[in-house]
């Protein structure tokens, strides 16, 4: 099957000739053809090149991808950003936030939705997208995580116990300014081929309860769904980051709601969330994971194909759909046979009969 | 929706398509020989110096390695500057990020004095020939091809003192260059002959690389003089010991030396390997009607090239080979460079793909 019969069936909830492979690999594979980590920043056209080489060397899918995402907040809303050029960098990171003080939060502007952070860069690559007839990404944070990017977590979290205003200030914010971006992409290439990622790694209850994900995090999810449905966005990726199993009930209560996101979505976990509890939270969508992106990176190739076999006879019994995927973003300097122990893992054992 | 493309299913295995290669039988398609060591320790995440001083991490990197890569080639145990050590010098093993093989320490030769006090290593417990055995025997033990890999005479003298000292004996001293180069020979065939002794003689191959005797280090008048004798006694008694054939990679710039190598039995047929500066149509030439023409993929382009120019050079090399009379394998023109960008590896591969593919 192609990449687009693969993913179709996906969609039907028919299974696929074989579990399909998602690399989550933006920095790998700009090493893995020679370019630097810091051109993922500022040269779309080499990414956009190195991803599809890497998919085509690996044998994944060319899927949900994009350029400059992990702070893509705190750069948006002015911070100072560090390219990861250093050998030990592995993504662009903060060097001050753009938000330090209580005043700051108050004076804070909104963001040019088309000139502000690596948005240009990010257009520039949508439309390189878009020339190869491939679907258009458009990838943010969810607001409470984007917002703790504008201020730095620890203070986000501070705030959260103490003036929790200040946090519902930012999270407004972030909502707003994703959706004026979200505006000059459907703009630019009509809402029927966006497909939205969204990624919530400060949700996750390594930082905060799910006391707080329902109090704070949830109802901006649902004011966002309202929205996205309203323009028209129909394709979501929510890659639920990190140890979030305290946060699943709420998640699938939300999910299965009438003002829940569209079924089916496409859902990634971090390794921390068993394969088998996300299927049962999440019947209705497509489960993607969860490979631990640590093993992958410091493990023996053995450990990592083993960790795939788990995840892929978990996965093939999923009625929603399976993707196999790291749990999170693929380690740029991963040895690249562990990385290759994905595609072999499922060339030995992801066919569906 | 433009696609991604998916290679084409080979049609006979490693194994198959090499031993029709060597008896002269039709194969599916252009076989891909890799010279490759420290790249496998760097793509499985072992260090690099694993892959010489650790024998079961070397095999199983370049075992891993090969399987992900799709080339057709057996993992080898093997280093340039081999001989400095084996002779009573020293070796430095790569720690830096910027090297990228075992590099001399200290020569066991300083002097001409030093060499006439030179005596034959033991070939049992020389510098790395015990791993090398080692090695050997995790070859035999996974069933692949147990190979002894070691420099021809001449790089083997140019290791066991400087290079530029060798040059200078030469010119002014060859007697003692002549001295060294006897040790030398000798040496390699102890080497061989210990190889045969452990394993038996038809489960060996033999590789002799020969990268000194390039024409950037030596002329061609030097070559006929101080390496075609050595080299021709070393290939006639290891054929002599029964060993079928000899892959000899003829390292570098040696245009001008091909007629000399193209009187050097090989086998029948023997594997000759060619640095970039050799034209493959030349090679031909010169060795097509006894050899199986391996070659020549420039790698310095491999290493810092885009992976477009890796790709042309694949097109022509395998255009030029494709059809040599005793066949031809695609190969870098040396040693994959350690932190080769491992796309432009898969390129090599892609280009037999869209190129190498027999059509009888």
């Amino acid at each position: 099957m192609t990449y687009q019969g693969r993913m179709q069936a996906l969609y039907n909830y028919q299974k696929p000739e074989r579990v399909p492979i998602f690399g989550m690999d933006e920095g790998f594979c700009m090493l893995n053809c020679g370019y630097t980590l810091t051109e993922l920043q500022t040269d779309p056209q080499k990414f956009w090149h190195a991803l599809r080489w890497t998919c085509e060397q690996y044998g994944w899918e060319l899927l949900w991808q994009h350029v400059a995402h992990t702070v893509l907040g705190s750069w948006d809303f002015g911070a100072k950003m560090k390219m990861p050029d250093s050998p030990y960098a592995m993504a662009v990171a903060v060097d001050t936030t753009a938000v330090q003080t209580e005043d700051d939060v108050w004076n804070l502007q909104m963001p040019d939705p088309k000139t502000s952070g690596a948005i240009p860069k990010r257009m520039e690559f949508s439309r390189l997208q878009e020339e190869t007839g491939w679907p258009i990404t458009f990838q943010a944070r969810s607001p409470f995580t984007m917002a703790a990017d504008i201020c730095g977590l620890e203070q986000f979290a501070r705030w959260l116990m103490r003036k929790p205003q200040l946090c519902d200030r930012l999270m407004r914010m972030a909502l707003e300014h994703t959706f004026s971006v979200l505006q000059y992409w459907t703009d630019a290439f009509g809402a029927e081929k966006i497909l939205y990622r969204m990624s919530s790694p400060s949700e996750a209850n390594q930082i905060i309860s799910p006391r707080h994900i329902r109090e704070y995090a949830l109802p901006y999810h649902k004011e966002f769904h309202q929205r996205i449905r309203a323009m028209g966005v129909k394709k979501f990726y929510f890659h639920i980051c990190g140890e979030q199993n305290l946060n699943l009930p709420y998640l699938a209560e939300f999910a299965s709601s009438a003002d829940g996101w569209p079924h089916p979505s496409i859902l990634s976990f971090g390794h921390e969330v068993d394969l088998n509890d996300a299927a049962r939270y999440f019947p209705d969508d497509i489960i993607v994971g969860n490979i631990e992106p640590a093993v992958i990176q410091a493990g023996t190739p053995q450990q990592v194909y083993e960790l795939c076999q788990i995840a892929i006879e978990k996965g093939k019994r999923i009625a929603g759909g399976f993707i196999l995927a790291s749990g999170c973003g693929l380690p740029p300097r991963s040895p690249p046979h562990n990385v290759w122990m994905m595609t072999k893992a499922v060339n030995d054992l992801g066919w569906y009969d | 929706m433009e696609q991604v493309k998916r290679l084409r299913q080979d049609e006979m295995t490693t194994s198959d398509r090499v031993e029709a290669l060597l008896n002269g039988k039709k194969i599916d398609r252009v076989p891909l020989f890799q010279f490759i060591l420290g790249f496998c320790a760097r793509n499985v995440g072992f260090p690099l110096a694993s892959i010489y001083n650790d024998p079961e991490k070397s095999l199983l990197a370049q075992l891993w390695t090969q399987e992900q890569y799709g080339y057709d080639s057996d993992p080898f145990y093997g280093y340039a500057s081999y001989g400095g050590w084996e002779f009573g010098g020293e070796v430095k093993f790569p720690t830096g990020q910027y090297e990228q093989a075992p590099s001399h320490g200290h020569f066991p030769v300083e002097s001409a004095e030093d060499v006439w006090r030179l005596k034959l290593p033991d070939v049992k417990a020389a510098g790395m020939l015990p791993w090398a055995m080692q090695f050997s025997k995790l070859q035999d033990k996974f069933g692949i091809s147990v190979s002894v890999v070691i420099g021809g005479p001449f790089t083997i003298a140019g290791n066991i003192c400087a290079v530029e000292v060798l040059c200078r004996w030469l010119i002014k001293k060859p007697e003692v260059a002549h001295q060294l180069l006897r040790l030398a020979t000798d040496h390699v065939l102890g080497v061989v002959k210990h190889w045969v002794d452990t394993f038996g003689v038809g489960r060996i191959n033999v590789q002799i690389w020969e990268p000194s005797a390039a024409n950037q280090i030596i002329s061609p008048r030097q070559f006929e003089t101080f390496v075609f004798p050595y080299q021709k006694e070393l290939h006639e008694k290891i054929l002599g010991m029964g060993v079928k054939y000899i892959l000899c990679h003829i390292c570098g710039e040696q245009n001008l030396n091909l007629p000399y190598w193209a009187c050097i039995p090989m086998g029948n047929p023997g594997i000759v390997s060619f640095g970039h500066e050799v034209d493959l149509t030349t090679a031909i030439k010169h060795f097509g009607d006894t050899c199986i023409i391996a070659g020549n993929v420039e790698p310095a382009v491999i290493q810092t090239g885009t992976h477009e120019q890796v790709y042309e050079l694949c097109k022509q090399a395998i255009e030029k080979g494709k059809h040599a009379p005793r066949g031809f394998a695609l190969m870098p023109g040396c040693e994959i460079p350690v932190m080769t960008p491992p796309y432009n590896l898969y390129v090599m591969k892609k280009a037999i793909d869209d190129f190498g593919w027999y059509d009888y």
